[in-house]
């Protein structure tokens, strides 16, 4: 009988005024749990059945299995849910159908964040540094900037770059010319 | 349904009171057009916070930003553990800058996103701490700097001594002193011309969260000048955005002309300094003098940016403009070489393909 427990390493929970923010570490993305399914994964000990768990919060066990689905296949489970089989996904579909209107349905959304994003960008992280002030002047040491991906980020340096021309220290932006 | 309302004053209303854990009541259906606004602004968190139940969907695209910031924010923190780490481990003594050290005051996480990380290290350490950070995986991310430029009447050692170290899960971030952070929030923001918004949310919780033994006289003790801009800050928390800052001795009054530059430049969604504003380096427009006029009223300088610049006092008996074409003047007189530098066959910089950002070659 599975007994649904909810992972608890490298993850960050937090509090949004409606909804519960779980920030998984291993793979740099956001879940928002709303509140129905923030108490489902709250419950999930790995000590109660699907049934057992649906009496302990008040749902239905549909409502529970959807947000096991939703969770599991988020990564949020220590073990993940096992798939419904076609006539039994069928049969709650129906169960939640006539749920939507009376009860809050599990929801949870993944949300990617910028580390996550960047993975699949071309070009790597390189650093350069700047000796020049916001007007161009060779200052030193104002500031230190850094490439990202082929542009400089330093925001220190004026868009033209210093006003001497020169190169300042050895930096290198290997992305620079190739986009 | 309310009229709609001025960009920059909806703005105004949405940020009015928004970090305080019990937010004053809902904003309207009239902020709708303020909507792109208070994106761009990143004052999404804030004001999501203040939007009725009854008309969430119409301001869904708040909410996803500000579930997106609240995501961002748990990854910056990761970053800026690794980074203060790989610091501390190299001998540094780093302070934490704005970003995270100001965003942990507002009640929930996300409502004041953190961009880069800004760190600042003594000025004999910074060319060690350039060499730490130079291979570290968030070098990307972080912004270094020799000192506290905008204490400069302070020195390293007075504002290291009056550091404060906050818990950030099981690390330790050092920050600065209370009344320091105040008075460098109150001076970047006016250093910037006070464009955006969200700095001055940042004073106004900084200063209704300041700690019971706050020490007034240290925060605006040190140059004249800078003490007066510091003070026209909270003065402008205050008057814009009904910031509670009740001592005697930070009572100021800002200048009209002040709040008016600030209302113009929140109306237009003023993203940067003045001189930033256009991607383009003037002299790519040298050559197009019929886009010149463009480019350079795109560049004409911040009124309260080039007062502070040019080492005005806020309460300056000249007329504005005449700081400004101070200010512009002083930029104008660096124009020949950067002509000179555009018309060499190598230049410094390169062009993106859709000419919209012009970035400078990372080799300089």
């Amino acid at each position: 009988m599975y007994k649904p427990l909810a992972r608890s390493e490298k993850l960050t929970v937090r509090q949004l005024p409606d909804e519960t923010l779980v920030y998984d570490h291993q793979t740099n993305k956001g879940h928002c749990l709303n509140a129905t399914a923030a108490l489902v994964w709250k419950h999930c000990d790995g000590m109660a059945t699907v049934a057992e768990l649906a009496r302990r919060i008040g749902q239905p066990a549909a409502v529970v299995e959807l947000a096991l689905e939703q969770l599991s296949r988020r990564g949020l489970l220590a073990k993940p849910a096992p798939a419904l089989a076609g006539p039994a996904r069928l049969a709650r579909r129906n169960v939640l159908k006539k749920l939507a209107f009376a009860a809050a349905l599990p929801l949870v959304l993944t949300i990617t964040s910028r580390a996550a994003a960047q993975i699949g960008e071309s070009g790597g992280i390189c650093a350069c540094t700047c000796f020049y002030d916001s007007d161009g002047n060779f200052s030193p040491p104002i500031s230190y900037g850094f490439c990202k991906r082929g542009t400089c980020s330093c925001k220190a340096c004026p868009a033209t770059g210093p006003k001497d021309g020169n190169t300042v220290l050895p930096g290198h932006c290997p992305g620079a010319g190739e986009r | 349904m309310n009229a709609p309302l001025h960009a920059g004053a909806a703005l105004r209303i949405a940020l009015t009171g928004a970090w305080r854990k019990h937010p004053p009541g809902p904003i309207q259906e009239a902020m709708l057009p303020a909507m792109p606004l208070l994106l761009s602004s990143g004052a999404h968190g804030l004001a999501w916070r203040r939007i009725p139940r009854r008309c969430q969907s119409e301001f869904a695209p708040l909410r996803d930003a500000y579930r997106q910031s609240a995501v961002a924010q748990l990854e910056y923190e990761d970053r800026l553990r690794r980074v203060v780490d790989a610091l501390h481990r190299g001998g540094i003594d780093a302070l934490l800058l704005k970003g995270w050290s100001v965003a942990r005051l507002y009640p929930e996480i996300g409502l004041r996103p953190c961009g880069d990380i800004d760190i600042a290290v003594p000025p004999e350490q910074f060319e060690q701490a350039g060499r730490i950070l130079q291979d570290h995986p968030d070098a990307a991310e972080v912004d270094l700097h020799a000192g506290v430029a905008d204490l400069d009447d302070r020195t390293w050692d007075d504002v290291f001594q009056r550091r404060r170290v906050v818990r950030l899960g099981d690390m330790e971030i050092p920050i600065l002193g209370a009344e320091d952070q105040l008075r460098h929030l109150c001076l970047h923001l006016m250093r910037h011309g006070a464009f955006r918004p969200l700095w001055l949310c940042d004073i106004a919780v900084a200063a209704e969260s300041r700690p019971a033994d706050f020490d007034w006289d240290y925060c605006l003790h040190g140059e004249r000048r800078l003490t007066e801009w510091t003070l026209c800050a909270l003065a402008l928390a205050g008057k814009l955005l009904d910031a509670r800052i009740d001592e005697p001795r930070a009572q100021f009054t800002a200048p009209d002309w002040i709040i008016h530059s600030v209302l113009r430049d929140w109306s237009d969604g003023a993203s940067g300094d003045s001189h930033m504003r256009d991607p383009v380096p003037l002299v790519r427009h040298w050559r197009h003098p019929g886009r010149l006029l463009g480019a350079l009223r795109a560049r004409w300088p911040n009124a309260i940016e080039a007062a502070f610049k040019v080492g005005a006092s806020p309460r300056t008996p000249w007329p504005v403009l005449f700081h400004q074409l101070r200010y512009a003047a002083r930029r104008a007189v660096r124009l020949p070489a950067k002509v000179r530098r555009a018309s060499a066959p190598a230049l410094p910089f390169q062009v993106h393909e859709s000419e919209s950002a012009v970035t400078p070659a990372c080799s300089r």
